[in-house]
């Protein structure tokens, strides 16, 4: 008479001492396998008594269940500290630095420079655009500024060799006059931002420099709309919390012109060196378009208004990130680039 | 231009504190730029009298003064003194501005009391040779700080080119700073000079020249010295004392604003004559300088020839000097475009050259002889009555004509006409209040006032500027943007995103550098500040290269930058500007690490470039061999989109790499963002494909020389739409390859868009390719 109690115990201690997956792979063929003990005793049923026969198909079965259960956790028991030795076998030294990626990055020009396009785009504002190479006539005749002019002193003019009549332009203001052109009578609001040209070369000035300049015409355009763009744009670029103050200049563009100042960014308006202890410093210039420069442009001073302003692009930059000499701009210097 | 606070309080009458006067200046549109406290610190400094005078050495003299308490004494290197000289004198304890405190002290053996002070050290002028005589009315004892007015504020304004015309002067100023106070300033008187009988005969060529010529004679009465007052005034000016005639002439300018000069009469020969300068004539003026001059300068001329450059400066030959007694004093106007071009041209910006260069007002030469005759007597001169005038006073301009409603309109601010006239009266402008809006009569100082806008200007300024809202326009209809600044962005934006840095360059560059990298200049400057920006940029590469070189010299390493800009070429007498993209690469790609570190190459860069472009969306990519001399001669390629030629990449040829200070290999490239804009794919997604793709490996034997792209090229032929994407993993030379071979191996995606591919399909295209490939290039399988 099969021990099937014996059987059991036994087959149990061989899964549990099954220590990978070939030895319980060779366990299961050795007692579960076709030629195993539960195989061979199911198959001699047939010989044992009749009474007993159902008593022992049952108690086989159950040991089979059994053994098969037992072996299905051993599995997953040697698969899970498997997985662990492994993984405790791939441990790293995390402290180690990782594998070095340049990374690429912006200008501060171009940061400015995209700033203050982005809150001119968000105010309405769209581009347009000029030659750097331009006549005298769009870069000072047709702006209110005569041969001879005092403010033609303020803007020391390089010169094309061998093209008379044509300049480097002192400023962004000509592409005002071209999308008059272009647009007239039709109400406009443009931005254009590039490159200018003037024959000055310190710490502060730079034979060439970026200026933005917008230009809004229309019916009914005044001061007020100036100065609610030029909020909109400060606050765009300095914070909400700008403190920002107009006073009275001149621009021979513009009829009354504006300069813009805002509360000195390094002292808080306290007062300090960089704003001469006034607690403003000055940013940009503004004014309603000269009549003479809206008929240049082919709209009717009777009819239409509008205004105007511009803004140094290093100006910007040097305030919005520290840096004080502007000739560092155009040094392509990795120190200076990799921090932005 | 320099104004004392002293002076701005003798014009109006009390004034608020400097702190405010500066600040209502500035918002008047007159920005005050630094305000100096003159004679701030100086405590315990008191009036003296000097009782006796006695020599210690050859330098130095011993002083004995009455003071207030008895007597003190000092020791002086000083010799303006004499005894009954009123002096300021600190005696110890005392201090002075630049911060020193008096005590007794010994020189050769005398001990010296505190220390009788120079202008220089009261802190209120440049003199520090002699020591500063107060005028006989300063009462002994008195604190000097108190009884000089100290401290004086002095106010620097800087003036915009339409506040250089009134405001040169301190009536000017004045005048500005009245109108927000609610202050008067008191007219000021003019004359008409009636001819005097032995007046010179006076010649203007041409009235365009002077529309104005006037003068008056003066003789001296008495032998003084220019009162503290005036000079007190000229030194917070910025201006030293000179002599008494000359202290009064520029005294009344800085007053007025009107420039004046001098002539001693006895130095004059025969009569004056103003003309244009001849060709060739020269003249040695104050300065010591001869000057060519220009026949579009106005000069003053007698028998002899010129004796000033009108309106800039005088000469030698006729100045004042110590024995002049009788003085001819011109107050003229002239033409202010020539004044201006003949300062500019000589770089003489002098005071009286920068007022005529601004333009004056037409009466104001009659207005500054009145105040010449009126101040005279306190400088020991006299002016002998009429005088000389040749043209005449332009009459007023009419009135100009404002709507009341343009003004509304203009500065967004509802005001009534009468409130608009009411601000511009304060201002010192006359108002007609009629029908149809405002008939205005500006100052006849305010020539830079002549149309409808100005008018509405000097509204704003006088009721203030801070009383306009704040409010957005209304929008306007939308205009189409320039495409190429959108590409500029996204371009920059690729590169960085393949690790360049974005670099900016001056477009102003050396043409002898251009020349050397082989892109001469086109465009040149006529006044170049200096040579190596004398050029516009044919190209990016030459900036770029200097960065690397900067770079390299400063021991940055790891360089990638980029750069977009204009460029600028000659077609025909036009200048062509084209937006141009620029990458260079040099050293290695990533910082030093345990993953080591290989110095860039060719492929590094045509790398970066088919990745951006491909970001770009251009499609149909094409390098080929190029012949650049600035380049490799091996290394470098032309790029093409579908046949349209972008530029072009390469490693930097050595020469001209070292020739710019580059002594490592360094790689450039520059295509043109107007050709990469005519090749931009439209962004329309493709459909994503059906059926699986069969891979396929294969590694062809070729000759070593034959180009890939050749290669390539063929392989596309014969697959046509059956290649779906394909891969060029090796390339090998050497055994076993038979030398002068290659082994190239590539893994093909083959893919039907109508159905499931067979083996089959595979297997022929495979044979199709190899034939087709053996015939072509004599390839076979590896």
């Amino acid at each position: 008479m099969l021990d099937v109690e014996a059987l059991r115990g036994e087959a149990l201690r061989d899964i549990a001492a099954a220590v990978d997956e070939a030895q319980l792979e060779q366990a299961r063929i050795e007692w579960l396998g076709r030629k195993g003990p539960i195989a061979d005793a199911l198959r001699g049923i047939k010989n044992a008594p009749p009474d007993e026969r159902r008593e022992l198909g049952l108690a086989l079965n159950r040991v089979r269940d059994a053994l098969e259960s037992a072996m299905e956790e051993r599995r997953a028991a040697l698969k899970a500290s498997s997985v662990t030795a492994r993984l405790a076998r791939e441990a790293l030294d995390v402290t180690l630095p990782g594998r070095p990626r340049a990374i690429g990055g912006p200008h501060p020009l171009q940061l400015a420079e995209d700033a203050l396009v982005d809150a001119l785009h968000a105010l309405g504002f769209q581009l347009a655009d000029g030659p750097e190479v331009e006549s005298e006539e769009l870069n000072f005749e047709a702006l209110n500024i005569p041969a001879d002019h005092p403010a033609r002193e303020m803007h020391d003019t390089f010169f094309v060799e061998g093209h008379p009549g044509y300049v480097l332009r002192t400023h962004t203001s000509p592409v005002q006059i071209r999308a008059m052109r272009r647009h007239a009578p039709a109400p406009l609001r443009v931005v254009t931002v590039g490159r200018v040209y003037r024959r000055d070369d310190d710490v502060t000035h730079s034979p060439v420099f970026h200026q933005m300049e917008g230009l809004a015409v229309g019916e009914g355009l005044g001061m007020q709309h100036l100065k609610g763009t030029l909020y909109g744009l400060c606050r765009a670029i300095f914070g909400q919390d700008v403190r920002i103050r107009l006073r009275p200049s001149y621009f021979p563009f513009t009829e009354p012109s504006a300069e813009v100042d805002i509360g000195c960014v390094f002292c808080g308006g306290d007062g300090c060196r960089i704003c001469k202890g006034t607690g403003f410093i000055e940013i940009l210039g503004s004014g309603m378009v000269h009549p003479h420069v809206l008929r240049e442009g082919g709209y009717d001073p009777a009819r239409h208004t509008g205004f105007a302003f511009g803004v140094g692009v290093e100006r910007i930059a040097m305030l919005r990130y520290g840096v004080d000499d502007i000739r560092l701009f155009f040094q392509s210097d990795l120190r200076l680039l990799r921090q932005f | 231009m320099r104004i004392s606070h002293e002076w701005l309080t003798a014009l109006l009458g009390p004034l608020p504190a400097p702190d405010d006067v500066a600040r209502i200046l500035t918002q008047q549109g007159l920005e005050v730029e630094a305000l100096e406290l003159r004679g701030a610190g100086l405590l315990g400094a008191v009036v003296a009298e000097v009782a006796k005078l006695e020599k210690v050495t050859e330098r130095l003299t011993r002083v004995t003064l009455r003071t207030a308490g008895g007597e003190a004494v000092c020791v002086t290197g000083a010799r303006n003194l004499s005894p009954g000289n009123r002096v300021p004198y600190a005696p110890p304890g005392a201090q002075l501005p630049d911060g020193r405190t008096l005590e007794v002290a010994e020189l050769h053996g005398v001990p010296s009391h505190g220390m009788l002070l120079s202008a220089d050290e009261i802190g209120i002028g440049p003199d520090h040779d002699g020591i500063l005589i107060l005028p006989q009315n300063a009462p002994v004892g008195d604190d000097v700080a108190h009884w000089l007015g100290l401290p004086d504020a002095v106010y620097e304004i800087g003036l915009t080119p339409s506040f250089a015309q009134h405001c040169q002067s301190a009536r000017g100023i004045a005048q500005e700073l009245a109108a927000p106070l609610g202050l008067r300033l008191p007219a000021a008187a003019s004359e008409s000079l009636a001819p005097r009988e032995e007046a010179p005969r006076v010649t203007v060529d041409d009235p365009e020249l002077s529309p104005l010529y006037a003068g008056i004679w003066l003789v001296r009465t008495a032998q003084v010295e220019t009162p503290l007052w005036m000079r007190r005034r000229l030194w917070s000016c910025g201006m030293r004392s000179v002599s008494p005639i000359v202290d009064l002439t520029n005294y009344v300018m800085l007053e007025v604003g009107q420039p004046m000069h001098p002539f001693a009469q006895e130095k004059i020969q025969g009569g004056i004559h103003v003309r244009c300068a001849a060709a060739g004539e020269r003249l040695l003026t104050l300065d010591g300088e001869e000057r060519a001059l220009d026949p579009s300068d106005i000069v003053i001329a007698d028998a002899r020839g010129a004796v000033a450059i009108a309106g800039v400066m005088g000469s030698a030959r006729a100045e004042v000097d110590e024995a002049t007694d009788r003085v001819f004093l011109e107050s003229a106007l002239f033409s202010a475009r020539r004044v201006g071009r003949t300062m500019r041209r000589l770089g003489l910006r002098s005071e009286a050259a920068q007022r005529f260069a601004h333009g004056l007002a037409a009466d104001l030469p009659l207005r500054a002889v009145a105040r010449v005759r009126e101040l005279a007597p306190e400088v020991g001169w006299q002016a002998l009555p009429g005088g000389l005038t040749v043209g005449g006073v332009a009459p007023e301009a009419a009135p100009i004509r404002v709507e009341a409603a343009y003004v509304r309109t203009l500065l967004g601010l509802d005001l009534t006409a009468e409130r608009q006239a009411a601000a511009l009266e304060s201002l010192g402008f006359s108002v007609d209040v009629t029908e149809d809006g405002l008939r205005v009569r500006a100052p006849r100082d305010r020539i830079d006032v002549r149309g409808a806008c100005d008018v509405a200007e000097e509204v704003l300024r006088a009721v203030g500027i801070d009383r306009v809202a704040a409010v957005l326009p209304p929008p306007a209809p939308a205009v189409a943007e320039p495409e190429i600044y959108g590409l500029r962005r996204s371009a920059l934006g690729a590169f960085m995103a393949l690790g360049y840095r974005v670099a900016v360059s001056y477009s102003l560059v050396d043409p002898e550098l251009l020349a050397r990298i082989g892109q001469p200049a086109e465009v040149t400057i006529a006044n170049a500040l200096s040579g190596d920006l004398a050029a516009l940029r044919t190209t990016l590469r030459l900036g770029l290269l200097q960065a690397v070189a900067r770079n390299l010299a400063r021991g940055v390493g790891e360089i990638a930058l980029c750069e977009a800009g204009r460029v600028f070429h000659r077609q025909g007498g036009e200048v062509l500007e084209e937006e141009s993209l620029g990458f260079t690469l040099c050293g290695p790609r990533a910082p030093l690490s345990r993953f080591g570190q290989q110095p860039v190459d060719f492929f590094d860069l045509k790398g970066d470039l088919e990745a951006a472009l491909s970001a770009l969306r251009v499609s149909d990519v094409e390098m080929r061999a190029g012949s650049d001399a600035a380049l490799h001669t091996g290394r470098q390629a032309e790029v093409f989109a579908a046949g349209r030629r972008l530029g072009s990449i390469g490693e930097v040829h050595p020469d001209i790499a070292e020739q710019l200070g580059i002594s490592e290999r360094v790689l450039i490239g520059e295509i043109s963002l107007q050709a990469v804009l005519a090749s931009e794919r439209p962004l329309v997604a493709r459909p994503l494909p059906r059926y699986p793709a069969l891979v396929r490996d294969v590694a062809l034997v070729v000759d070593e020389q034959l180009p890939y792209d050749e290669v390539r090229r063929e392989v596309a032929d014969v697959l046509g739409g059956l290649l779906a994407a394909d891969a060029l993993f090796d390339v090998f030379v050497g055994a076993p390859v038979p030398p002068g071979k290659k082994s190239l191996a590539l893994r093909l995606w083959l893919r039907s868009p109508e159905r499931t591919l067979a083996e089959a399909d595979a297997e022929e295209a495979l044979a199709n390719l190899l034939r087709r490939l053996g015939d072509r290039f004599g390839a076979h399988l590896r």
